[in-house]
């Protein structure tokens, strides 16, 4: 039933908006953190989006134009490293400056983090939503049997 | 594609296409909410192969004789999905309008509850036809 497919895709929207959302944070809550295990300051880092077929795809008709697919889940197909190099910020008395006093700060910008935040939050939502009007038109077909 | 068995009539065959028709419409709109983040997606719609968009907007019964009415509504198998006209591509290549979905689905849904209405009272018409034909 279509309407069901509807809501493995919603679904996978909602998952990979999530895992936006965590690495988001993970970039907020780092974006001062001047050592790490690995060594040298945190790496930004960010989700890469990808199309995905989920649940099962009913053939819909005998040609179809290939101006646009049919309608298709979403994964996140790898979590990026971003390459940019570290803040360099002159703070010689900081216990991570180096020879030449200067502190290597996590490639994060803050205003730019918070901005895909409410981008990443407003489509959790709407897939969230998505998922109740499925869920609703679902009913509604099943109210059909019981007149 | 009727799932009713013909029991009633092509206005309920018709009916039951409008209701497949938004159906895949929401499935339509779940794809684009889903990937309104990623590159390269382009937002789809659909619509029937023979651009007969028009009929479901202005759909109504036709009366062909004094006593019967005609729907006319194309098959089910008649669907297709398509871009839809007027959206940029984002510097991603991603062209999905967030609020323009939305709005999409808050109308499709209103339209589903009206052609539900449609298929219960066309149900309820046909049951009391035959109780009041006993």
């Amino acid at each position: 039933m279509s309407l069901l497919n509807a809501i493995s895709i919603s679904s996978s929207g909602i998952t990979s908006q999530r895992q936006r959302i965590e690495t988001i944070v993970s970039n907020l809550a780092n974006a001062r953190t001047t050592r790490t295990p690995q060594g040298g300051p945190y790496r930004r880092q960010e989700v890469v989006f990808e199309t995905t077929a989920v649940g099962r795809t009913r053939p819909f008709a005998e040609e179809l134009e290939a101006r646009v697919g049919e309608p298709m889940g979403v994964r996140v197909s790898e979590l990026r490293v971003d390459g940019q190099p570290p803040q360099m910020a002159y703070d010689p008395d900081h216990p991570d400056a180096n020879e030449q006093g200067y502190v290597a700060f996590p490639n994060v910008n803050p205003v730019e983090e918070s901005v895909n935040l409410i981008s990443a939050a407003r489509a959790f939502e709407a897939n969230v939503t998505a998922v109740t009007v499925s869920q609703r038109l679902i009913e509604r077909s099943l109210d059909l049997g019981r007149l | 594609m009727s799932t009713s068995g013909g029991v009633g009539g092509p206005e309920l065959a018709s009916m039951e296409g409008v209701l497949d028709f938004l159906a895949e419409r929401q499935r339509a709109i779940t794809s684009n909410l889903a990937n309104v983040d990623t590159p390269g997606y382009q937002a789809l719609d659909v619509r029937f192969r023979q651009q007969l968009d028009d009929l479901l907007e202005g759909w109504r019964l036709v009366q062909t004789s004094k006593d019967h009415f005609q729907s006319e509504f194309p098959e089910t198998s008649a669907i297709e999905w398509a871009p839809i006209p007027g959206l940029v591509d984002g510097p991603d290549g991603n062209n999905v309008e967030l609020d323009r979905e939305l709005l999409a689905m808050t109308l499709n849904r209103l339209r589903f509850q009206m052609a539900i209405q449609g298929v219960t009272g066309h149900l309820r018409a046909i049951r009391t036809a035959i109780r009041e034909g006993q």
